[in-house]
């Protein structure tokens, strides 16, 4: 394949967002590194509200405690990537299986038959009964063996429902149950993107201590709903392509066909979601820190600078230097978004 | 509309309501520190000084029984079987523990049998009591077998080491009772209905009386703060969305009047940074840019309180606010109607309408602005949802007391009977407004109305 049309020499633009990306992962690994040495940003309150540029130590100022605003905002980058970027990727990974298994089962892919899912519901609640008696009555409660037991009779019964088939000569009249996977997804996703993203994700962190794991967790949790949405229109599109179906009808094992089939077709809009997503992502979790809200007291963050800055308009420094990092970050990513949108456009099947 | 598909719709929203204020009703329930009084699961606790546990559980009770909060949760429990026998036995409240646990695993005859022994030989010897019922409570939380035998001979020897001759029966109702175990079918889980007085049911009958519960921060009735907030975001958001509507609406036209001028270019170019840029850094660069000018917060008329409506909304902060919301809001509105503007231009009928010898300045009002009206109701309701989020921001940020400003505190402080009403107020919100869209497009799309 020869190089097309838009594989043209980057621009400007994104050079620099590419060096500015860069930069801000190093900066992210080097404040990681020196978080675990146990450094933190000392505060000398003497030195408060230095203007910036004017001594050497302090380059870019002081704030109100004292603590040097270039060093505090090196430190932040690290809060700002493992907010963006880890919880991110999870979600879309979560999200691309979820939509891809939707839109291939569709309503009407899984079918079960009408007795073996009678089976399957009924070993699930003599498991869920003998629960309490294998886990809790004395003469059972310490033994191993009743716990192997107990779960280890599952796999080869859910194994014998689940793939042997039954009878041939029982196969005419025999009664199925679809189960309509598609419709369940769909309906999970408009209850999960009910509120927007800010709100649910306030709510959610209301439920557990401030922690970065936490909010990362949570931020997971709210953000798989798009890359599932793309995941599924896509793969809807796909299904209906000649070479999809010969591909399913050579008997190429599923794996394989969405590694070589579906993905690169995938790759595309994934990876703009993830550019577009990261970067609203930065404002919601710097929006996030300047409510005070889901990032514990002492970890450096640049909403909660801007916040500070609230209440001390005269010392600029402490607005500008913050918004300009957090912008020079978010627009970054917009321009490698747009990129990959133009050159995936044009690689795509779907057009 | 037929009548069968209006009663069908109020039916499915009154059932979506229904099903959203249990969802947040189990919400409540897992929010942690929401089962005892204020204060009492911060690590120091200052609020009850040096108390000991028995007087902290006993405020506690207290606690739960003022506030309903000691009834059953729901209309049914799953029990174990045993379990339920054991509730027959209704032991006093200290013993209740280990009498629950004895039954459970040795049989409800032979711990029947050993707790009346109990309550026979009590009256008789009342300082030998406290020992005994320390080491039983202890033998309750043991879940180890070798540690609870262990234990049992070290009760069974104290039993033995007691003088009087009425021991003797209860250290042989002891020993009956640890030698054999209850049988598994007290392990069986069963479903008890709890009654009516339950937890759930009440919640659910003050909600429809209107009573989210109070506050237990200043103790005020939750429904009052919402009301008091929601007046400061209804002004907010009313007056924002109107100048946003307008700048959008002429702004969109004059996009697709004019498409290939510097202007428009330039104009897109600011709306679509505009729109990157998070909410917070454009509250904050409006307050600073107001505040270096020289603006001032402070409202400058001499306001009596008796002004009313206009008045209040004449202030700064909520002028300077609306203004932000605005700018929240009118770069994704423009673009869109824009966006749905410029597909319409394309259309087939348009070129007839040009052919026929309309000019586009008419075609534009008389032709592709009603078809382009259309999804902008579907625009509409979702940038009234997202408003949410940004009125929230900007409330912070101009420190006003609305809806946005309560939500954060209470998630601060925490304040949990003010987060459930909220949560319960946003969505409810959330879906009068999707209901209202879906009926104002089968009003106005003649298309939608058979569905």
């Amino acid at each position: 394949m020869g190089r097309s049309k838009t594989n043209s020499p980057m621009s400007l633009a994104e050079k620099a967002s590419l060096t500015w990306l860069l930069i801000f992962t190093v900066a992210a690994l080097l404040s990681q590194i020196l978080v675990l040495r146990g450094e933190q940003v000392v505060a000398i309150p003497e030195q408060a509200y230095l203007p910036p540029f004017t001594t050497f130590e302090h380059l870019l100022g002081t704030d109100g405690l004292g603590r040097d605003v270039l060093f505090y905002l090196f430190l932040s980058c690290r809060t700002a990537w493992l907010l963006a970027i880890p919880p991110l990727v999870l979600a879309s990974l979560i999200g691309v299986g979820l939509g891809t298994i939707a839109a291939i089962a569709g309503n009407h892919g899984w079918r079960i038959p009408l007795v073996r899912f009678f089976a399957l519901v009924l070993l699930l609640s003599v498991y869920g009964i003998l629960y309490p008696v294998t886990h809790f009555w004395p003469v059972f409660a310490e033994s191993a063996l009743i716990r192997w037991i107990y779960y280890g009779s599952s796999f080869p019964l859910l194994y014998l429902l689940l793939t042997k088939e039954g009878f041939p000569a029982n196969s005419g009249n025999r009664r199925y149950i679809t189960l309509a996977v598609d419709d369940w997804l769909q309906k999970i996703i408009n209850i999960w993107s009910a509120l927007p993203k800010l709100l649910l994700l306030l709510l959610l962190t209301a439920f557990t201590p401030f922690s970065l794991g936490t909010l990362l967790g949570w931020i997971c949790a709210t953000y798989w709903v798009l890359p599932a949405r793309i995941a599924r229109a896509n793969v809807l599109l796909l299904k209906k392509d000649s070479y999809y179906e010969s591909a399913l009808a050579l008997g190429i094992p599923f794996y394989r066909v969405f590694t070589n089939y579906l993905l690169p077709s995938l790759k595309g809009p994934i990876l703009t979601n993830f550019c577009f997503a990261a970067s609203g992502l930065l404002g919601v979790g710097s929006t996030l820190a300047y409510l005070g809200i889901g990032i514990p007291a002492d970890v450096p963050s640049w909403g909660k600078m801007l916040a500070n800055a609230r209440f001390s308009i005269e010392a600029w420094w402490l607005l500008a230097f913050p918004a300009t990092f957090l912008l020079a970050s978010i627009f970054s990513l917009q321009v490698l978004g747009n990129n990959i949108t133009v050159q995936s456009r044009h690689k795509s099947v779907t057009k | 509309m037929a009548l069968r598909n209006v009663a069908f719709q109020v039916l499915k929203f009154a059932f979506s309501l229904w099903l959203t204020a249990s969802i947040v009703f189990m919400m409540a329930r897992l929010l942690p520190a929401g089962h005892g009084p204020k204060g009492m699961n911060e690590i120091d606790q200052a609020t009850y000084g040096a108390a000991d546990a028995a007087s902290r559980s006993s405020l506690r009770a207290d606690y739960q029984r003022r506030t309903g909060l000691d009834k059953p949760l729901f209309y049914f429990k799953v029990k174990l079987q045993g379990q339920r026998l054991a509730d027959q036995l209704k032991p006093s409240a200290a013993d209740q523990p280990w009498v629950n646990k004895a039954v459970l695993r040795h049989g409800l005859p032979e711990a029947s049998r050993f707790y009346h022994v109990w309550q026979q030989w009590l009256p008789q010897a009342p300082g030998q009591k406290s020992p005994l019922l320390k080491k039983l409570l202890y033998w309750t939380s043991l879940d180890a077998s070798l540690d609870r035998k262990s234990l049992e001979k070290e009760i069974a020897s104290l039993l033995r080491a007691l003088p009087k001759a009425n021991a003797r029966p209860l250290l042989n109702a002891w020993q009956n009772l640890v030698a054999q175990p209850a049988p598994f079918l007290y392990y069986l889980p069963t479903l008890e209905w709890q009654g009516r007085d339950n937890i759930y049911h009440h919640w659910l009958t003050q909600l429809l009386h209107g009573n989210l519960g109070t506050s237990t921060q200043d103790y005020e009735l939750v429904t009052t703060k919402i009301k008091e907030s929601a007046a400061v975001t209804i002004a907010l958001g009313t007056l924002g969305l109107t100048a946003a509507l307008l700048v959008s609406f002429f702004a969109g036209l004059y996009f697709t009047k004019n498409p290939v001028s510097t202007f428009t270019f330039l104009l897109r170019q600011f709306l679509f940074v505009l729109d990157s840029i998070p909410a917070f850094l454009i509250a904050l660069s409006l307050l600073g840019v107001f505040l270096l000018v020289g603006g001032s917060v402070y409202p400058s008329l001499e306001t009596d309180g008796n002004n009313g409506l206009w008045a209040s909304m004449a202030s700064p902060s909520i002028l300077l606010g609306s203004l932000c919301v605005s700018l929240l809001i009118i770069p994704h509105l423009t673009l869109q109607f824009h966006q749905s503007l410029v597909s319409q231009t394309s259309a087939l009928y348009q070129r007839t309408a040009l052919a026929k010898g309309l000019t586009f300045q008419k075609t534009l009002l008389k032709h592709l602005l009603p078809n382009a009206l259309l999804p902008s109701i579907t625009l509409l309701s979702e940038v009234i949802i997202g408003l949410m989020a940004g009125i929230l921001v900007v409330e912070i940020t101009f420190s006003l007391p609305g809806i946005g400003s309560l939500l954060t505190q209470s998630i601060l402080t925490p304040d949990y009977p003010v987060l459930v009403g909220l949560t319960l107020t946003l969505l409810t919100f959330r879906l009068v407004v999707v209901g209202l869209t879906e009926l104002v497009y089968g009003w106005v799309d003649p298309r939608m109305r058979n569905n």
